[in-house]
C-alpha cells in the first residue's frame, strides 16, 4: 500500500536532486540571541541530501530554536544559512523550500483532512486537478482514506500527526523539519509512528531534521545525531560515535548510562587505578573515563580484562533482560553493571573490570 | 521590510482607536478639575469647586440614593437568580443547554429602547405604577444573561469529582452545594454580580422610562444635559466613572476575566 | 429511577425564577408589544381593534428614515467592527506590554457611563471645542468647522467610540483560543501574512465579528440619546420618532410598529452581514 502510493508519485525529492557534492544546508556560525539570553551559540552544521538528521537535548538546550531558525520562524542574531547552495537567512517561512511538522501540529480546525493537505498546493496555485491528485496520494500515503472528510479535531492524536505529516509532506520540501512530532503520543503509538517514519524516508528519499528529546527515538531513525546542551552544539556523528566515543561528558550521560572513573592525565597519558597508563592526546588535569554498565565485566570474565578491580556488590535489581549490580570499588567509586548472569549477592566480594577498547576519556 | 510596515500600521491604527475610545473619558476626568468654565486646553488651573457645586445640590443627593438602592437590588437579584439557573443550565445535554444559553441570551442583544418601550407598554396596559421597583426588574432582564453566562462558564470548570466525594463522605445536595459548591465559586458570584452591578449604573435608557419620578444619576446628568454646558457634569461624570470602574475592576481582579 | 426523576425535577425548580424574569419581564412584554402595534388610540386610550394602519403609515412614511437609520447603522457597524478587529488582534498578537495595554484601556471605557461620554464628545467636537481649537491653531482651517457637532458624522463618530469596547471583547475572545502553531503551518506552507490572516484567521471567528457587527447595528438603530445631543435636528433616526410617539404623541401603537419595523430591518441587515461573512470568510 505504502510502496504503491510512493511508486506513483511523479517524481521523489531524492530524484530531483541537483549537483551533488555541496552540502544540501550548510549553517555558519548560526547562533541565537534572545535580548542577552544566548538560546543558541554560534554553530556550524552541514546537512547531507539525504540525510536524516537528529537534533537531541534536553528542554531548553536551543534545539527547537535551531530546528525554527531552519523553518524561518526565527531570524538567527548572526550567522548563514544555506540551503541548496542559496542564502536563504533573511526569507520568511513561506519562502522557504522547507516545510515542517509542528509539535502540536497546529492543524487547521475548521478545515477537512483533505483540505488541511491540500492547502499548501492551492497556496502555491497548482490546478485543482494536480492538487486532488496529489492530495489523494498523500491520503494512501498516510492511510487516511476512511477519515479524509473529516475535520482533525475529530481524529486521533496518532491520525492527526498523520495529517501533518501529509500537510508538509505534500510541499515535496528540500528539507522536512519536524518538531518533536510524538510527543503527545503514547509508547506503543510512538513507536508504530517511528517505524513508519523510517519506512518514509527510505521509500521517499528526501532530507529530514527531526527534533527529539528521547535518545531512543533519535538512534531509531536518524542516521546522524547532533546532540546539543545549553545552546552549544557538543557532537555531530552517527548513533555509534555518540555513543561508544561520546566527545564529552555531556554527551555521555544524556546518551545512554555511563559509570565515570576520576583519573589524572599527565603527558598526554592517563594513570589507570591499577597502574596501567594509555596514550589519551589532551591537556594535562583532571580526565574522566567511561564506561557502558554494560561493557562492565563481573566475576571471572573480569579477571581477563584490561583495566581489573576489586569491589563488593551494594545492590542488586533483576530488570528482565538484564540484571543491575551496584558494585562499591575500593577506590570508593560507585559503578553500575549489567550482566546477563545473576548469581551475586550484596554483600559479595568480586572483580569487576573493562577492555581499553570500551573506555573512553573526556575532560572533567 | 513591507511586514514590518504592516505590523507597525496595525500597531498604530489600534492605538489611535483606544485614545478615540478612551479620549473622552479622559477628557472628563481631566476638566472635572478645570478652573474655567470654557472647556479647552490648556487648562490654566486646578479646582475642586465642580465637586464642591456638585455636591451641594439637593438632587445629587436623592439621586445618588436612588442609584445605590437599584444597583444593589439589582446586582444581589440577578446573581442569586442568574446562579440558579446556571446550576440547572450546566446538567442539561448539551444541545438544550446551547439552546437555553441562546434563549437567556437573548435580551443583551435587544436594543434598551426596545426593551423599555416594550415593558413600558405592558406596565400600563396592567396599571403597574412606575418607581424604582420597575427599574430594578427591568434591569434584571439585561444583567442576568451576563451573569448567567459566567456562572455556567465557571461551573462548567468545576471540577465534578469534589462533589461526588463529598456526597460519597454523607453529604446531602444541599449541603454538597453549601460546604463544597458555594466556596469555591463564591468568587466568580462576587464578580458577577459587581459586573451586574455596573451595567445596571450604566443604564441610562431603560431608567429613564422606568422612573416613575425622582432620578437616578444617570437621569440626573441628562436633566444637566439638557440644560447647557454646565462643567460640573465632568465632575458627575468622573463620580460616575470612578464607581464603575472601581466595581468593575474589582469584578474582574475577583472573576479572573480576559475576554 | 423514580427517585432520581424527582431529584431532576426539583433540580429544574431552579429555573423558575430565571424563567420568570426572561418571560415575565421580557417575551411577555415583547408580544404584548408586537400585539399594541396592530391597535390604535384614541383620545390617550389604546383601542383594541386590530388593524394594518400603523404599518401602512410607516410604508408611506417612514421608509426613508428607516432606510436612513439603516444606513448610517451599518456604516457605525462596519467601521466599529473593523477597528475592534484590529485592536483585539493587536491584543491578541502582541506578547509584549502593548497588548496587555490595549486590553486594560478596552476593559476600562467598557463602563465609562453612556451619557458622559456623549457630553464628552460635545465638548470635544462644538464651535469651542479642542478639536476645532487645534484645527484652527494648526491653520488646518480659518474658522472653526461647525459641522464636526450637530451632524451624522458626529452620530458615526461618538457611536463607534462608544460601541468599541463592546465589540472589541467578543472578537478578542474568539482570537484567544486560536493555536498560534496553526498560523505558523499556514507560513510554513507558503501562506503570505495576509494569508495567514485570510485562511487561518478570519474564517474562525466569523461568528464573534458577526456578534460585534449585530450588536453595534443593534445599539445604533434603537439609540435616540446620540443623535438628539450630536445629531443636529436634521439627523434624525428611528430611535428618535419611536421615542416621541412615547413622550410628546403618546401613540404607542405607532411607536410599537415603528419599532418592529425597524427591529425586522435590522434582522434582514444582520442575515445579510451574515451571509456576506460566510461568502467572503469561508475557508478555502
Amino acid at each position: 500500500m505504502l510502496q504503491r502510493a510512493i511508486d506513483s508519485s511523479p517524481h521523489s525529492p531524492i530524484t530531483d536532486a541537483v549537483p551533488a557534492g555541496a552540502p544540501l544546508v550548510r549553517l555558519t556560525g548560526v547562533a541565537k540571541d534572545y535580548n542577552g539570553f544566548q538560546a543558541v551559540h554560534p554553530l556550524d552544521m552541514t546537512i547531507e541530501r539525504g540525510d536524516f538528521v537528529s537534533i537531541l537535548g534536553p528542554s531548553g538546550c536551543g534545539k527547537t530554536t535551531l530546528l525554527r531558525m531552519l523553518g524561518g520562524f526565527i531570524t538567527p542574531s548572526q550567522g548563514r544559512i544555506e540551503v541548496d547552495g542559496v542564502d536563504v537567512t533573511a526569507l520568511p517561512p513561506e519562502k522557504r523550500a522547507t516545510n515542517m511538522v509542528f509539535q502540536g501540529y497546529g492543524l487547521f480546525p475548521h478545515m477537512s483532512v483533505r483540505q488541511n493537505i491540500g492547502y499548501g498546493l492551492r497556496l502555491a496555485r497548482t490546478p485543482a486537478r494536480e492538487v486532488a491528485e496529489r492530495v489523494e496520494e498523500m491520503v494512501d500515503l498516510v492511510q487516511l482514506g476512511a477519515f479524509a472528510e473529516r475535520a482533525p479535531t475529530a481524529l486521533s492524536g496518532g491520525q492527526q500527526q498523520r495529517v501533518a505529516l501529509a500537510r508538509a509532506l505534500i510541499m515535496r520540501p528540500k528539507v522536512l523539519l519536524l518538531d518533536e512530532p510524538f510527543a503527545a503520543l503514547d509508547l506503543k503509538l510512538r513507536k508504530a509512528m517511528q517505524d513508519e517514519m523510517r519506512r518514509l524516508h527510505d521509500a521517499i528519499g528526501g532530507t529530514f531534521v527531526f527534533v527529539t528529546h528521547d535518545q531512543t527515538e533519535a538512534m531509531a531513525l536518524a542516521n546522524r545525531i547532533a546532540v546539543m546542551e545549553g545552546g552549544h552544539l557538543r557532537q555531530l556523528g552517527t548513533a555509534e560515535e555518540i555513543y561508544l566515543h561520546p566527545a564529552n561528558h555531556f554527551v555521555s550521560a544524556f546518551v545512554g548510562e555511563a559509570n565515570f572513573v576520576r583519573a589524572m592525565r599527565r603527558n598526554g597519558r592517563v594513570a589507570l587505578s591499577n597502574g596501567l597508563t594509555v596514550v589519551s592526546p589532551g591537556e594535562d588535569g583532571d580526565v574522566e573515563i567511561g564506561v557502558r554498565p554494560e561493557r562492565l565485566m563481573i566475576g571471572a570474565p573480569a579477571e581477563g580484562a584490561d583495566v581489573c578491580l576489586r569491589g563488593s556488590v551494594t545492590e542488586r535489581l533483576f530488570l528482565g533482560a538484564h540484571v543491575q549490580y551496584r558494585v562499591l570499588t575500593e577506590s570508593g567509586e560507585t559503578l553500575v553493571a549489567n550482566a546477563l548472569e545473576g548469581h551475586f549477592s550484596p554483600g559479595d566480594s568480586l572483580r569487576i573490570g573493562w577492555n581499553l577498547a570500551d573506555q573512553w576519556v573526556v575532560a572533567s | 521590510m513591507k511586514q514590518h510596515v504592516a505590523r507597525n500600521l496595525g500597531l498604530v491604527v489600534g492605538i489611535l482607536t483606544v485614545v478615540f475610545m478612551t479620549a473622552p473619558l479622559v477628557l472628563v476626568v481631566l476638566f472635572s478639575f478645570n478652573d474655567s468654565v470654557v472647556m479647552t486646553f490648556p487648562i490654566k488651573g486646578l479646582t475642586f469647586d465642580w465637586y464642591r457645586t456638585l455636591l451641594s445640590r439637593d438632587d445629587f443627593w436623592g439621586a445618588l440614593r436612588n442609584s445605590v438602592i437599584v444597583t444593589l437590588a439589582v446586582g444581589a437579584g440577578s446573581t442569586v437568580i442568574g446562579t440558579l439557573a446556571a446550576m440547572v443550565i450546566v446538567r442539561m445535554r448539551p444541545r438544550v443547554s446551547a439552546l437555553a444559553m441562546s434563549l437567556f441570551g437573548l435580551p443583551m442583544m435587544m436594543p434598551p429602547l426596545v426593551l423599555a418601550l416594550a415593558l413600558l407598554t405592558l406596565f400600563s396596559a396592567l396599571g403597574v405604577r412606575l418607581s424604582l421597583m420597575t427599574v430594578v426588574l427591568a434591569h434584571l432582564t439585561f444583567t442576568m444573561p451576563f451573569v448567567i453566562l459566567i456562572v455556567t462558564a465557571r461551573l462548567r470548570d468545576f471540577d465534578t469529582a469534589m462533589l461526588d466525594s463529598a456526597r460519597d463522605l454523607g453529604a446531602s445536595p444541599w449541603t454538597a452545594f453549601r460546604s463544597v459548591t458555594f466556596p469555591i465559586i463564591r468568587p466568580t458570584l462576587f464578580g458577577a454580580g459587581l459586573i451586574a452591578m455596573a451595567l445596571s449604573l450604566d443604564d441610562f435608557i431603560i431608567t429613564f422610562f422606568m422612573l416613575g419620578g425622582g432620578n437616578t444619576l444617570p437621569t440626573l446628568v441628562w436633566g444637566m444635559l439638557r440644560t447647557g454646558v454646565d462643567p460640573s457634569i465632568n465632575a458627575l461624570g468622573a463620580l460616575i466613572l470612578l464607581a464603575t470602574l472601581g466595581t468593575s475592576a474589582l469584578a474582574l481582579r475577583i472573576t479572573g476575566y480576559r475576554g | 429511577m423514580m427517585g432520581v426523576a424527582v431529584a431532576t425535577m426539583r433540580r429544574n425548580l431552579l429555573l423558575v425564577p430565571a424563567i420568570a424574569v426572561l418571560g415575565g419581564l421580557f417575551l411577555v412584554p415583547l408580544v404584548w408589544f408586537l400585539v399594541v402595534s396592530f391597535y390604535r388610540v384614541s383620545l390617550f386610550q389604546l383601542v383594541h381593534e386590530p388593524n394594518l394602519a400603523n404599518y401602512a403609515r410607516i410604508w408611506s412614511d417612514y421608509l426613508g428614515p428607516i432606510g436612513y437609520t439603516a444606513g448610517i447603522s451599518a456604516l457605525i457597524a462596519v467601521v466599529t467592527t473593523l477597528l475592534a478587529f484590529v485592536v483585539a488582534h493587536l491584543i491578541w498578537s502582541r506578547g509584549d506590554g502593548w497588548g496587555n495595554f490595549l486590553l486594560g484601556a478596552t476593559l476600562l471605557t467598557l463602563f465609562g457611563g453612556y451619557l458622559v461620554k456623549i457630553y464628552a464628545w460635545r465638548t470635544l467636537l462644538g464651535r469651542e471645542g479642542i478639536v476645532n481649537n487645534t484645527l484652527v491653531g494648526l491653520h488646518l482651517t480659518d474658522n472653526p468647522i461647525d459641522a464636526l457637532l450637530y451632524s451624522p458624522l458626529a452620530v458615526v463618530l461618538v457611536l463607534v467610540s462608544y460601541l468599541l469596547p463592546f465589540a472589541i471583547l467578543p472578537v478578542y475572545g474568539a482570537l484567544r483560543p486560536i493555536d498560534p502553531t496553526s498560523l505558523e503551518a499556514a507560513r510554513d506552507l507558503g501562506a503570505s501574512p495576509w494569508g495567514v490572516l485570510r485562511d487561518a484567521v478570519l474564517p474562525r471567528i466569523v461568528p464573534a465579528l458577526l456578534t460585534a457587527f449585530a450588536l453595534s447595528f443593534l445599539v445604533s438603530a434603537g439609540d435616540y440619546v446620540t443623535p438628539r445631543m450630536v445629531g443636529g435636528t436634521r439627523t434624525q433616526m428611528m430611535g428618535n420618532f419611536i421615542e416621541s410617539q412615547f413622550g410628546l404623541r403618546m401613540n404607542m401603537p405607532l411607536g410599537a410598529a415603528m419599532t418592529f419595523s425597524t427591529l425586522l430591518t435590522s434582522i434582514a441587515v444582520i442575515a445579510a452581514a451574515w451571509i456576506g461573512m460566510r461568502t467572503f470568510l469561508r475557508a478555502k
